[in-house]
């Protein structure tokens, strides 16, 4: 018990109100003037890069995983179900720099792929490349479908099967189950999945920073300039910045956390 | 032809044996109860005649229709699920009028319907709850609505009142008995509580190992079961295991002689006799002269006292067996643990079941 | 289900699964390839690669790195929630809503973050934490954190150790004996399942190791990193025992387990 609250209050709570602190700092006194940085074409060009990024790929996520993991619980058997699930979870897990090496001997500038299309003369120019906003997108989907597909697993688990045989025996047929009750018990589940999604690629770096370096315009990355000590960044926009996030994110997950909430009543009740 | 029939009904799920040779007819408007020990095939039952489940071999028939091939949205048999199954993202209203939407009814239609329904089952003013606001009572009143508004002609309840309370329990089974009543609907029960199926049902069907054992009024089922399995599963019986000597009429429970009705006997040589607990009395033994010449007499002592209210339930040691008696309201209170008894009861009373000592 | 509908379901789930596997197999493809930059297949295959890069001092020393990381992070988050979780649960109901909160609060900041905060804080500091492994190692113990909470309360929860703690004690049983009799076997699964998570945390991690000690010292991710920019092929080596490495601490853990949500 006291260990626990000892080591949280320094090594987290300390963390989190020192970024505070310097949000705040100024020659002195208490201003908010770092938060103006967030105004600079520099760092807001990261932010909305960055809530674009998060918000296309958990779309996308949401649109693949979603049929997908559909698939797996319904047509497939439960062995095959167990395998996908653990190659879905395995890819959900594996991102960072392994992934841009992956993605880079596919579809790298001399990547099997680019090459294939080259070679058989399907293109006469490379119209793509790995290295952009595009390119990351198709890295972060690697995971993002994946892990979709793993956490919406529980909750399509928990759509009962006498729901469905209620609607027949009422006298209406699968599109009037999926319409009246199965979307609309799922819709919170739906949205719970997208907003992990969401905070999952708003707040990661390791993919990012491995593709597209670190001048790349998105908010960790700017943020991790600071971190390092680079000239020309301050560690006070840098902490502004910060606090902007971790503020979008507990707000996200305390939605989150009604979402689930609103689910397991549903569900258990 | 009966208006719902079964016949040659079939059904395994892998190697398992779960249905067989099932035949049932129910008449329209009649309360029919299925009752057994749980996992004797109740609910796959009732899941073949609403159609979500597929009999192996057999038919299925309505109103004189074979219905066997039909999915579950055209026979018009309503289910309430044995965990109710409402939809948790509709309001009682929703719910209730789902069977409405399906059909397409205009909006005025289903209002009124859904109101008459909730003034029905006694749930008016609560159409805007959720289901989990609700307690177990009202979410199975509200099962009991939606399965009702789409006027089905066959109304399936799979042990509706097994998941409220005691108290509850006795109030809603009173309820569904005057519903059921005032709509004359077709209504097949299922429970494994073999008060309730007696207290509530027109028929009663007993159930046991995928087969039917007796089918009749509960005052039937009640008073002259036809095997060891429905005299033992319905109500509470002693079993006497007598033997006959030679080919005479006389049996012997230990060395005491019992008389039984006449002409009761055919070649069996071992027996078990099934007597009721409340059509046994208690006596002191001195009390006992000038007694009708036919009566059982077996003398033991009473082992223990069980207090049930309305009766006082002894445990009568004869000859090393246990005899249960029943005595009613105050009698009870003159006999103590420990008393020398004789024990009565008329040949009338007794049920015989031939085939013998082992069970 | 009408057969247009499944088709759609089936199509998405064979698409997530090649996108699973075509770089993947890509890249295992690279790894045992003599040479392939100018044909459509490899001209030919090896395994030189991989003997090369098991010759790799930098390797075993990178490997070495992550493996202290990982077991002192295990260890410390271990011996720090698992204590602080049972007081919870045996005696003070009340406060377990607190060790939620800070056990799952590495959710909210992301590992950028938390390595700015910590940076800002022990640079500043007197104390000679900023920079060091140390400081990385505890930093990865907070990352730790949601994974060994989730493995372990969830066991907690499932097999009902109040309620087995509660009859061992009615039985006469001291607390230690209850500690090393009861709770310890039965939670065992649950750590074990935890630091199963954590391993295919530390092991893969990147932005905390780089920001916080970088190339001073290196551990596996930091070291592909720089491996990543020089040699194409040592990097899909690496890449490819990394997520066999993944693909096997998954299955090992209870089906489902996705570290950044810490769900299994
Ligand atoms: N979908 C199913 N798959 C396999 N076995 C089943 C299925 N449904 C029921 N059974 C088996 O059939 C038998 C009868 O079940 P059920 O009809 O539910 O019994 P009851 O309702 O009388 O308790 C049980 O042994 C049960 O295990
Ligand atoms: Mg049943």
């Amino acid at each position: 018990m006291f260990p626990f609250s000892l080591f949280c209050a320094v090594f987290l709570v300390l963390p989190v109100m020192t970024i505070f602190w310097r949000s705040i700092q100024g020659e002195g006194t208490i201003t908010f003037s770092h938060y103006l940085f967030l105004l600079r074409p520099l760092y807001l060009k990261s932010l909305v890069q960055s809530i674009f990024l998060s918000l296309l790929t958990a779309f996308l996520g949401m649109l693949f995983g979603f049929p997908a993991a559909l698939a797996l619980q319904h047509l497939l058997s439960h062995r095959q179900k167990n395998i996908s699930i653990t190659l879905a979870a395995t890819a959900a897990n594996f991102a960072g720099v392994p992934l841009a090496v992956a993605f880079m001997i596919l579809l790298g500038l001399n990547g099997f792929l680019t090459r294939l299309l080259f070679h058989r003369g399907f293109m006469s120019s490379v119209p793509f490349t790995l290295y952009s906003f595009t390119g990351l997108v198709l890295l972060y989907l690697y995971f993002q479908i994946p892990l979709f597909v793993v956490l919406i697993m529980p909750a399509l688990e928990g759509l009962r099967k006498e729901w469905r045989e209620a609607v027949s025996t009422l006298g209406g047929n699968g599109y009037l189950y999926w319409v009246k009750v199965g979307f609309p018990v799922l819709s919170p589940a739906l949205l719970g999945c997208f907003i992990l999604l969401y905070a999952n690629s708003f707040g990661a770096y390791a993919t990012a920073f491995a593709l597209v370096g670190a001048k790349f315009r998105l908010l960790p990355i700017q943020i991790s300039l600071a971190v390092a000590g680079n000239v020309g960044y301050d560690p006070h926009a840098a902490s502004a910045m910060a606090m902007v996030m971790i503020a979008g994110l507990l707000v996200l997950f305390s939605f989150y956390i009604r979402l689930r909430k609103r689910f397991a009543l549903w569900v258990s009740g | 032809m009966a208006y719902l029939e079964m016949e040659s009904v079939e059904k395994s799920f892998a190697k398992n044996r779960v249905l067989t040779h099932f035949n049932l007819s129910i008449e329209k408007g009649e309360f029919t109860t299925l009752v057994g020990p749980s996992g004797c095939g109740k609910t796959t039952t009732l899941r073949i005649l609403a159609g979500l489940e597929r009999p192996d071999r057999g038919t299925i028939s309505l109103e004189g229709v074979p219905i066997t091939d039909w999915p579950p949205q055209r026979r018009q048999i309503s289910m309430v699920f044995q965990s109710y199954a409402l939809f948790p993202n509709l309001t009682v209203f929703g719910n209730i009028a789902f069977g409405l939407w399906a059909k397409r009814i205009d909006r005025l239609t289903v209002e009124r319907e859904v109101m008459n329904l909730l003034d029905i089952v006694g749930l008016k003013g609560l159409e805007n709850r959720f289901p989990h606001e609700l307690s177990g009572g009202q979410q199975q009143r509200v099962a009991l609505a939606r399965a009702l508004a789409p006027r089905p002609k066959v109304l399936l309840l799979d042990e509706p009142l097994s998941a409220v309370d005691a108290v509850v329990r006795l109030r809603l089974r009173e309820e569904l008995k005057r519903i059921q009543r005032e709509l004359g609907i077709t209504t097949v029960m299922v429970t494994h509580d073999q008060e309730e199926a007696l207290s509530i049902s027109d028929r009663v069907v007993v159930m046991n190992g995928g087969r039917i054992e007796q089918v009749g009024t509960p005052v039937e089922i009640y008073r002259h079961p036809v095997n060891r399995f429905v005299a033992q599963f319905i109500g509470f019986s002693n079993a006497l295991r007598v033997e006959r000597k030679g080919d005479s009429q006389e049996v012997f429970f230990h060395h005491y002689p019992i008389n039984l009705p006449p002409l009761s006997l055919n070649g069996e040589k071992r027996l078990t006799l099934y007597v009721r607990p409340e059509t046994l009395r208690l006596h002191r033994p001195h009390e006992l002269r000038g007694r009708e010449y036919d009566t059982n007499l077996l003398p033991g002592i009473i082992r223990l006292r069980a207090f049930y209210g309305a009766i006082t339930r002894f445990e009568v040691m004869v000859n090393g067996e246990i005899i249960w008696v029943d005595v009613p309201g105050h009698e009870a209170d003159s006999w103590q643990e420990g008393d020398e008894v004789v024990v009565s009861f008329s040949p009338q009373e007794v049920r015989i079941i031939t085939g013998g000592g082992e069970q | 289900m009408g057969f247009g509908v499944e088709l759609v379901l089936v199509l998405a789930l064979i698409f997530m699964l090649i996108y699973i596997l075509f770089p993947v197999g890509a890249m295992i493809l690279f790894s045992v390839a003599t040479r392939w930059d100018r044909t459509v297949w490899p001209e030919g295959y090896t395994l030189s690669a991989y003997s090369t890069l098991f010759r790799d001092r930098e390797f075993w020393i990178a490997l070495y790195h992550s493996t202290v990381l990982a077991l002192t992070a295990i260890a410390l988050s271990a011996f720090l929630i698992v204590p602080a979780l049972l007081t919870a649960e045996l005696t003070l109901p009340r406060v377990k809503k607190f060790i939620e909160a800070f056990s799952l609060a590495p959710f909210v900041i992301p590992s950028v973050l938390f390595a700015l905060g910590l940076v800002e804080t022990y640079a500043s500091l007197p104390i000679p934490l900023y920079g060091t492994p140390v400081l990385l190692t505890l930093a990865n113990t907070v990352l730790a954190f949601p994974l060994m909470y989730r493995s372990v309360e969830n066991k907690m929860h499932t097999i009902g150790l109040a309620k087995m703690v509660e009859s061992a004690i009615t039985l006469g049983a001291r607390m230690p004996f209850v500690t090393y009799r009861v709770i310890l076997p039965n939670l065992w699964s649950g750590i074990v399942n935890g630091s199963l998570l954590i391993l295919s945390m530390v092991l893969s991690e990147f932005a905390l190791a780089n920001l916080m000690v970088g190339g001073s010292w290196p551990t596996l991710s930091v070291y592909l990193y720089s491996v990543m920019r020089v040699d194409g092929q040592a990097a899909s080596v690496l890449s490819v025992v990394s997520f066999t490495f993944t693909w096997l601490l998954t299955s090992l853990v209870t089906v489902g387990g996705v570290r950044r949500y810490g769900l299994s």
